[in-house]
């Protein structure tokens, strides 16, 4: 495995989604509602990606009902849980660094003034 | 209405679809260049031309089953297929139609569209040079002169097309990196 995965914003959420088992509108759904509507994935882009994370082994397909005309949905592995944790890590160490490097930064223009 | 026209290029395609759909017309079929539209309120829908499978990966028919509902989930309506292509619209009162929404998704598509290009585009070669060595050895006995124009014109057009979609492709890279 990879050490450093950066995930694109699309995949973050998508990853985020397939926490519970979601299907593909589901997807879209609840990245609109976490984001407040700002990030609306292009059914194009997650059927792309759906794709993508299959094939790593980071989300699997969790049920298909063909009888009853269900959704697929899938769910993220083991694997996937570990990207995911390991990517809340990394952003988590951007925004720590960004904050601090920020604030200092001003603390330091103030004793100029 | 029926129209015709050859495009090789999906934006410029998608751009004359959503100007006559502004028209007050909307591209309801498609076959061999032969666009029929239907009329509709100006601007009553906006197009998107898509080719969700890669040439060479998967099974085309299955793929593009699972795709279509998904496009529908999101309230989008499919218009037609074209080999590997589908056309989409969606209704402009129920909000904005983009199918790709990050670079990187753009990137893949239109890397898909280049495969399909240099594949059709190689085989398209192959018989052009195999009716220019029968028209050579027969003299034009066989081989019509206008035909084989035609097929030295499609392979020239190919070449377009692989060329202005590398450029796209490399546009969309920049956009990544900056």
């Amino acid at each position: 495995m990879e050490k450093h995965i950066v995930l694109t914003e699309s995949m973050y959420y998508i990853l985020l989604s397939v926490l519970n088992p979601n299907h593909g509108y589901g997807i879209i759904q609840k990245t609109l509602e976490m984001t407040e509507e700002r990030v609306e994935i292009g059914a194009g882009t997650l059927y792309g990606a759906i794709n993508t994370l299959l094939d790593k082994g980071w989300i699997e397909l969790y049920s298909e009902d063909k009888a009853s005309r269900k959704k697929k949905q899938y769910v993220i592995t083991a694997e996937g849980r570990i990207i995911l944790e390991r990517e809340i890590s990394r952003l988590e160490e951007l925004l720590r660094n960004g904050k601090r490097e920020m604030q200092q930064q001003e603390g330091e223009s103030h004793e100029e003034d | 209405m029926r129209k015709i026209r050859f495009y090789f290029d999906k934006d410029k395609e998608e751009k004359w679809l959503n100007d006559m759909c502004q028209r007050g017309w909307a591209m309801a079929k498609f076959f061999v260049g032969i666009y029929t539209f239907k009329p509709c309120q100006p601007g009553e829908y906006v197009y998107r031309i898509d080719m969700p499978a890669e040439i060479g990966k998967g099974k085309l028919k299955e793929k593009r089953e699972q795709y279509i509902e998904l496009v529908e989930e999101t309230g989008a309506e499919h218009v037609c297929d074209w080999f590997w292509w589908s056309i989409f619209r969606k209704e402009a009162s129920k909000g904005a139609f983009e199918l790709y929404t990050d670079c990187e998704s753009q990137l893949a598509l239109y890397k898909r569209i280049r495969k399909l290009f240099i594949w059709v585009g190689c085989f398209e070669v192959f018989l052009t040079a195999n009716n220019t060595l029968l028209f050579i050895k027969d003299a034009g006995d066989k081989v019509d002169v206008a035909l084989l124009c035609i097929m030295y014109l499609i392979v020239m057009v190919f070449i377009v097309g692989i060329v202005k979609t590398t450029w796209k492709i490399k546009k969309i890279k920049q956009q990544i990196i900056s």
